[in-house]
């Protein structure tokens, strides 16, 4: 497990195109001048007078000047920015890759913002080769979507408990009754994002690369049933009087911090599930009347009932003492060591440590072993790669960086076992790609 | 022993099988199902053996609806359970085992290894199932299995298919499939075609129809009448030579038939005529008994004493004759101008070794005590002369005789004459009183008493009546013995505890008091047991004579003999007046290795004291200020086998380093590696294990070897011969062996470890809770039969419980001790509870298991009782050899197991040795296996592989450094066992240590221990790999790797260069083993 250093601000990419998002200008070109589909056709048509007489002089033969470049893109910004670039007619024969996001946004009838995304994202599917796709885009778009649905679901669960008696009466069996209608496709779709973007094919908890698999969605709150390892949580009514069966942290189904993709071995067989181990009090949903408390945290607060409230993953933290180990908010090198084998130990007294490593499965026999084959394999790609630079200390330290960032920015697996394996097996050396990377210069 | 299945089951399970074939509707038997025979293949029948096995179905009482085969009874929660719908028996080529083809339906057949088979009903042995082909499960037992005590013949045993989940502590879950195989097997018999005389002897050939095999020879049994043969002199297929049994008379017909094993039993019988035996060509006493002597080591080792006396004795009568000769030619005159002779001035260095070592005896002679003022051997026969004299023993005339004599420096025959003459118990006891009147007056020790004091002797050994050396050794009264306490001397002599040996008696016990040296002479002549603690004490010992003149040691010796070949030197610090000496001085030398340190004795002996702190002072010198006194145990270091098994000459090296003190013995069946066990044992147990000679000695051979060598460089040899005219088989040793030499507790365990059902009757009348080490420690494994002992340690908790119980067991000792049993077994049968629960009525023992109920310990499971037995051996016979100790399993002791491995769960096997390390840190283990796991984690040094080459020789395979280490399945490589992947368990341990350092907030003290374990993990923790050969490659591969940075970085500095190229080093060594550091 690493830290993952993830904020959606940092989210490069614009809605807008620039003249770098045209992966292929010559072939954009050509089939704007060529309109032989109903999308080129139509935009060729929206494209001003100008822009058509230079489309006009263009033969394909050469990469399209830079005049014409700057005026397809100007071009295509302007369409972005609306009318709906969508038509049924028009996007007939066109093979969305994103259908089911986009034909959501489509029905949310969005306009300004939504609108220019939901067009950018038409327009990138339309054409898949040429222009280069905007994470921003579908990230916002998912989020939008998000939005929606947690206050679809938060409105079900004010239905299901309509009166204040209600959300006193004492839950006892197992489980919770609360089924609300999930929009499975909505935590999927970030997570597929997430593991696309921000986990680099690689599982969140144990960095198994999911190459070739769907990654599950992990909700690392549970959204319905919460179990520890003594069984089903049983939490305090809203006004913290009676024990009620935990109804599942269902505000939470789709938020981005609280969906982590994960291989199938660490969410499935013998692994997360729906256990979800705290120090304290697990919480449910909450009525906070002090207004002291109410400043205190990232709230988001009922439409319906007064001073009800779902609190945020940050504040839930702060409450429960969460004991898994999460990549947003911890280091999780601080709880978390590997053996020379491919083993994780927690570290001295880490609570969350163990929890985490028990509950992610992280030992499971065939994770470890490929653990170690990759601990093999990297220090021999390290050797091979620093001992031809050796003994220039610049360029031995670009090599450690180099192979660092493979491990724990790129695609690369088990960054953890494989550093902590070099740092044992360089130990005091200066090939140690610790000390290099540490040493001033 | 096992968990019933419910009755429900169990109902459903007759039912299916009751619908099965070859069981339906037999009529055979009514109700108790049909008899089946299965037949075996002509090329059996003319094996031994076993021809018909007979297979009913039990007695099912009822008979329950049909329902589906694989799932009994679908509708409960009933188990499956497995079926056997035909067993069929196939005797092995070797004879030894046979194969059980077992046809069964396994409710769980991916889970074979959980199956047991099991014969015998209550008493069952458990024998484990293995898959043969795809269609066949086979069962192997070992030829001679034992039905229950009760089995008349013609009755039956049944034959079980057990599922059996060593996890699962209440035992096997499935049970009961009562498929039978009666006992009264119409077997071939094995017939005798001819018995005949050993020409010129009383012995007899026993020819056999056919060969017998060689795992059968422990099993024959010969027979005259009703007489069996005590002893089978040479085993060799068809021939088998016996010896005539005891108790026959003379010229009259015998009748001779033969028994093989259980089954086979010979009809044709031959009479034979005993001869009057003849006198042979110089007939000795000795020999005119061998025709009524039962027990023939005996005779032999008396013969051989005696011969070796006689030869003593001629050589002596010899050695004096020339002696005289050549003094008178060769030496100056003996008043001539006097020679002045002084003790070296530099010390013998191996005396003082000997010393340091605590293996230094001292020997006290008279002169010592006349330092005290007590008188010298002359004064004191001239005492005892005239107060035989006025006592009216010796006449006037005698007395006056006797005097002469005496002047003469015959002092010792006056002696004698004198004693002689105290004929009446009056007359002794008169002695005796004289006797304590000069000799235990107030005497106070001399300064060279507390001189030899301060050099930490082992024992002392005196001639003197008095009791200095108890005054200035505080010997407690245990501690002093006499020739009479020879099996008191040889326990003490073995567990190095220092006594005090008064060769002529002690005062105390009147009985035992001898004045003349004759009468030692007569005492020790024919003592063997003595004359074996003279020996192993000249062996093992190096003894210095002080205060004796050459004559007394000559006297002493006299009566014993003494191997040629003792390589060890003793030392003589001898007083001489006179020049007559050298060639006294050069006969003891030659004789006993006793190397004469002649002085002139002037100014009170002063050199005598020089020299005697001059060696104190060295001794704590090389102590160091150390404890000192006991020197550690040597160990065994060396063996060196020639013309034994398949081994033409092999040489083990056994390495002792720390922590290094087992060994283990890889390799296929009959690649020798129990040979070498049983050569070791039967080295240990020199003659006493004669009847297995011809077993060892290579087939054909004519003289083979064993030679063992200790770390101290003492070898010990044994040899094997076999006369070629006879045929018979003989082995020459020396009569000392390591376990009374060396103080070695040693035992041997043979690969068939069980127990009886049978309880011990109750706890014995006599019970000793000490003994020293023995050859029967050893035997089992010589003769290789099912252990004997394992029901002596049922005995031995039997006994300690009624010590307990009896009460004179101080802070619950014996209580404690029997605990102790347990929780050592439980410690290496991981994940067991074993708690000792008591003795109950009947004499079982009984042991509370994990799930709080108590079982008998027979109930055990085979693995467990297997480990309790030898296990619970060991530690029995530590505690009642070193009984004195805290802890005895701290002591060496040196163990030999064969098949360590035997019905250990896999598991267990992982972490057998690391386990036993702990318990026993000291004890050297030499053990075979046929298992990987076993071998996990240990150094390569310490395995040995046995394989055979091309040519069929017994051949020692280099084991690579790395082999032994990583993760279970790559050192299985082939094998399969449902195992976790996980570390061999040493390297398992060190890297559990190296991640707590890595932890620790101030490492400090520990960095060296922190980077010396990194260093090993790196080379010992390999990456993941299926195979061992790819395994070596990748290790390989990465080593070379860092060997190319650790040069060029040499570049950026020579210092990191270094570091890395060492550790690289390091990986290669660890791979390449002695031959290579270089990677090319």
């Amino acid at each position: 497990m690493i830290r993952i250093d993830f904020k959606p601000d940092e989210i490069p990419g614009s809605l807008l195109l620039g003249a770098g998002d045209l992966k292929d200008a010559s072939a954009l070109a050509t089939r704007l001048r060529e309109a032989a589909d109903p999308v080129s056709e139509y935009l060729r048509g929206a494209l001003s007078p100008a822009a058509q007489t230079q489309l006009g002089g263009y033969d394909g033969s050469v990469p399209p000047p830079e005049p014409l470049r700057d005026a397809l893109v100007d071009e295509l910004n302007r369409q972005l920015g609306g009318p709906l670039l969508y038509a049924r007619q028009r996007f007939k024969g066109v093979e969305l890759a994103r259908d089911t996001l986009i034909k959501a946004l489509i029905k949310q009838n969005p306009l300004g913002e939504g609108l220019l995304r939901l067009n950018r994202l038409l327009l990138e599917d339309a054409y898949p080769d040429e222009i280069a796709r905007s994470p921003r885009a579908e990230w916002d778009a998912w989020g939008s979507l998000a939005q929606d649905a947690t206050e679809r679901v938060i409105a079900e669960w004010e239905d299901y408990k309509p009166t204040p008696e209600e959300w006193q009466k004492t839950e006892t069996g197992p489980p919770p009754e609360f089924d609300p209608t999930w929009e499975e496709y909505i935590w999927k779709g970030i997570n597929n994002w997430l593991l696309k973007y921000v986990f680099h094919n690689k599982c969140a908890y144990c960095e198994t690369r999911t190459v070739g698999y769907i990654a599950d969605a992990e909700h690392f709150r549970p959204k319905g049933r919460v179990r520890t390892k003594s069984g089903i949580v049983k939490t305090f009514d809203v006004d913290g009087k009676n024990k009620i069966t935990h109804p599942g942290y269902f505000w939470l189904a789709y938020h981005w911090k609280n969906l982590l993709p994960s291989c199938n071995t660490c969410n499935r067989y013998g692994g997360k599930k729906d256990l979800f181990p705290v120090g304290n009090d697990h919480i449910a949903v909450r009525r906070i009347t002090d207004p002291d408390e109410k400043r205190k945290h990232e709230i988001r607060w009922s439409k319906k009932v007064a001073d009800i409230c779902y609190l945020e993953p940050e504040a839930l933290d702060a409450i429960e003492d969460r004991l898994l180990l999460h990549p947003y908010f911890d280091d999780p090198e601080k709880d978390v060591y590997f053996q020379l084998d491919g083993k994780a130990v927690a570290r001295t007294g880490s609570k969350r440590g163990k929890a985490s490593i028990e509950v992610f499965n992280l030992n499971e026999a065939n994770k470890i072993a490929e653990r170690s084959r990759v601990q093999n394999d990297a220090t021999k790609l390290y050797l091979s790669k620093i001992t031809p630079v050796i003994p220039d200390m610049n360029k031995m330290r670009s090599v450690a960086r180099e192979v660092k960032d493979e491990y724990f920015k790129g695609g690369l697996p088990y960054g953890a076992a494989t550093f902590d394996y070099l740092r044992t097996f360089f130990g005091d050396s200066v090939l140690n790609p610790e000390v290099l990377l540490n040493e001033p210069g | 022993m096992y968990h019933l299945p419910s009755a429900r089951a169990a109902r459903a399970a007759r039912a299916a099988f009751g619908r099965r074939e070859p069981f339906r509707g037999g009529p055979a038997r009514g109700r108790r199902g049909r008899i089946v025979n299965l037949r075996m293949n002509t090329e059996m029948k003319r094996l031994l053996a076993v021809c018909l096995i007979v297979l009913y179905a039990a007695a099912w009482p009822e008979r329950a609806p049909a329902q589906t085969p694989k799932t009994p009874d679908s509708s409960s929660q009933a188990a499956p359970m497995p079926f056997i719908s035909g067993v069929t028996p196939r005797v092995a080529p070797s004879g030894a085992v046979i194969h059980l083809n077992v046809q069964a339906d396994l409710a769980f057949p991916e889970a074979l290894s959980r199956y047991r088979l099991a014969i015998g009903g209550s008493t069952a042995q458990f024998y484990p199932l293995y898959k043969n082909d795809a269609a066949t499960i086979v069962a192997v037992v070992p030829y001679n299995i034992k039905p229950p005590a009760r089995a008349e013949p013609g009755s039956s045993f049944p034959v079980e298919i057990l599922f059996f989940d060593p996890r699962e502590r209440g035992g096997p879950v499935y049970n009961q499939f009562n498929v039978l195989i009666p006992t009264g097997l119409p077997g071939k018999e094995v017939e005798i075609s001819e018995v005949r005389r050993v020409a010129g002897g009383t012995d007899y050939d026993v020819v056999f129809d056919d060969a017998i095999p060689p795992e059968l020879w422990g099993q024959v049994e010969i027979y005259f009448d009703n007489r069996r043969v005590d002893r089978i002199i040479r085993m060799d297929e068809r021939l088998f030579t016996v010896e005539l049994p005891s108790g026959l008379p003379a010229d009259s017909k015998r009748r001779v038939y033969a028994k093989v094993g259980k089954f086979l039993t010979s009809t044709r019988t031959f009479e034979v005529s005993i001869p009057t035996p003849t006198p042979a060509p110089t007939p000795t006493p000795a020999l005119a008994d061998v025709a009524q002597s039962s027990s023939v080591p005996t005779l032999l080792t008396l013969l051989t004493i005696a011969a070796l006396v006689a030869a003593g004795v001629m050589f002596l009568i010899f050695a004096r004759k020339s002696k005289r000769a050549d003094g008178r030619s060769t030496l100056p005159p003996a008043h001539g101008g006097a020679v002045e002779l002084h003790l070296p001035e530099e010390l013998p260095r191996d005396l003082v070794d000997a010393c340091a070592a605590g293996e230094c005896v001292l020997y006290a002679g008279a002169g010592l005590s006349a330092q005290s003022g007590l008188p010298t051997w002359r004064e004191f026969i001239l005492g005892l002369l005239e107060w035989a004299h006025g006592n009216k023993f010796v006449t006037d005339a005698e007395a006056s005789s006797y005097r002469a004599e005496i002047d003469r420096g015959q002092a010792d025959p006056v002696a004698d004459s004198i004693v002689s003459r105290l004929g009446t118990l009056d007359a002794q006891a008169a002695l005796n009183s004289y006797l304590r009147k000069v000799f235990l007056k107030r005497s106070s020790p001399s300064e060279f008493h507390s001189q030899l004091k301060r050099i930490k002797f082992s024992a002392a050994l005196t001639t003197n009546f008095d009791n200095l050396l108890e005054g200035v050794y505080e010997t407690q009264r245990q501690q002093v013995f006499t020739p009479k306490d020879t099996e008191a001397l040889l326990a003490a002599l073995t567990r190095r505890n220092f006594f005090l040996l008064k060769l002529y008696g002690t005062l105390d016990q009147p009985e035992t008091v001898m004045v003349a040296p004759a009468q030692y002479e007569d005492a020790i002549t024919g003592n063997n047991l003595f004359a074996q603690f003279m020996q192993t004490l000249f062996f093992s010992r190096t003894l210095l004579f002080v205060g004796a003149s050459l004559e007394g040691i000559e006297a002493y010796l006299r009566g014993i003999s003494l191997p040629k070949d003792i390589a060890r030197r003793h030392y003589a610090l001898v007083a001489v007046t006179d020049n007559a000496w050298l060639a006294k001085a050069d006969l003891l030398e030659r004789r006993y290795g006793i190397k004469v340190l002649a002085y002139t004795p002037r100014d009170g002996y002063a050199e005598l004291g020089d020299f005697l702190n001059k060696l104190t002072e060295a001794v704590a010198a090389r102590e160091g200020g150390a404890t000192g006194g006991r020197r550690e145990v040597s160990k065994l270091q060396r063996l060196t086998l020639e013309n034994i098994g398949p081994f033409d000459n092999l040489t083990l090296d056994f390495d002792l380093s720390f922590d290094r003190k087992w060994h283990i013995l890889l390799g296929d069946n009959g690649v020798g590696k129990s040979t070498v066990l049983k050569a070791i044992a039967f080295a240990l147990c020199g003659e006493k294990a004669q009847p297995y000679a011809a077993r060892l000695l290579k087939h054909k051979g004519r003289i083979g070897k064993i030679t063992l060598e200790t770390d101290n460089k003492t070898s010990y040899v044994t040899t094997i011969r076999r006369d070629e005219s006879s045929g018979e088989v003989d082995i020459i040793s020396t009569t000392a062996r390591p376990l009374e030499a060396e103080g070695w507790l040693a035992l041997g365990f043979p690969p068939l470890r069980t127990i009886n059902w049978e309880p011990p009757k109750g706890p014995e009348a006599d019970i000793k809770t000490r003994s020293r080490p023995a050859v029967d420690d050893l035997l089992p494994l010589v003769k290789g039969d099912v252990d004997p002992r394992l029901d002596r340690l049922k005995q031995w908790i039997v006994n300690l419980d009624y010590l307990d119980v009896k009460g004179n067991s101080p802070g619950g000792h014996y209580h404690n001790l029997i605990q102790k049993v347990f929780d050592i077994i439980g410690a290496v049968a991981e994940g067991m509870k074993l708690n000792y629960k008591g003795v109950a009525e009947g004499n079982r023992i009984l042991i509370e298991t994990d799930d709080g109920t108590n079982i008998p310990l027979e109930g055990l499971s085979q693995g467990t009782i297997s480990l309790m037995g030898w296990i619970g051996i060991f530690l029995q016979r530590l505690y009642e050899v070193f009984d004195q100790d805290d802890d005895p399993t701290k002591r060496y002791a040196l163990v030999l197991m064969d098949e360590i491995d035997a019905h250990m769960h896999p598991l267990w096997q992982r972490k057998l040795v690391n386990h036993l390390k702990d318990i026993f840190p000291e004890a050297q283990f030499i053990a075979t296996t046929h298992s990987p796991l076993v071998v996990s984690g240990m150094p390569a040094k310490q395995v040995i592989r046995f394989a055979r080459d091309e040519n069929g020789k017994a051949v020692i395979l280099r084991v690579a450094p790395d082999m032994t280490l990583g993760y279970t399945d790559q050192i299985l490589t082939s094998m399969l066992f449902n195992l976790p992947t996980t570390l061999d368990d040493t390297t398992e341990r060190k890297m559990k240590r190296f991640y707590q350092l890595n932890e620790m907030p101030d490492i400090g003290g520990h960095r060296e221990e922190h980077g010396r374990l990194r260093e090993e993990l790196i080379a010992r923790v390999p990456p993941r790999t299926s195979s061992y050969e790819e395994k070596h490659e990748e290790m390989l591969s990465k080593a070379q790797l860092l060997k190319q940075a650790g040069e060029k970085l040499g570049e950026l500095s020579p210092e990191e260069g270094r570091k890395i190229l060492a550790r690289a080093d390091y990986m290669l060594s660890n791979l390449e083993g002695d031959k290579g550091n270089d990677p090319n």
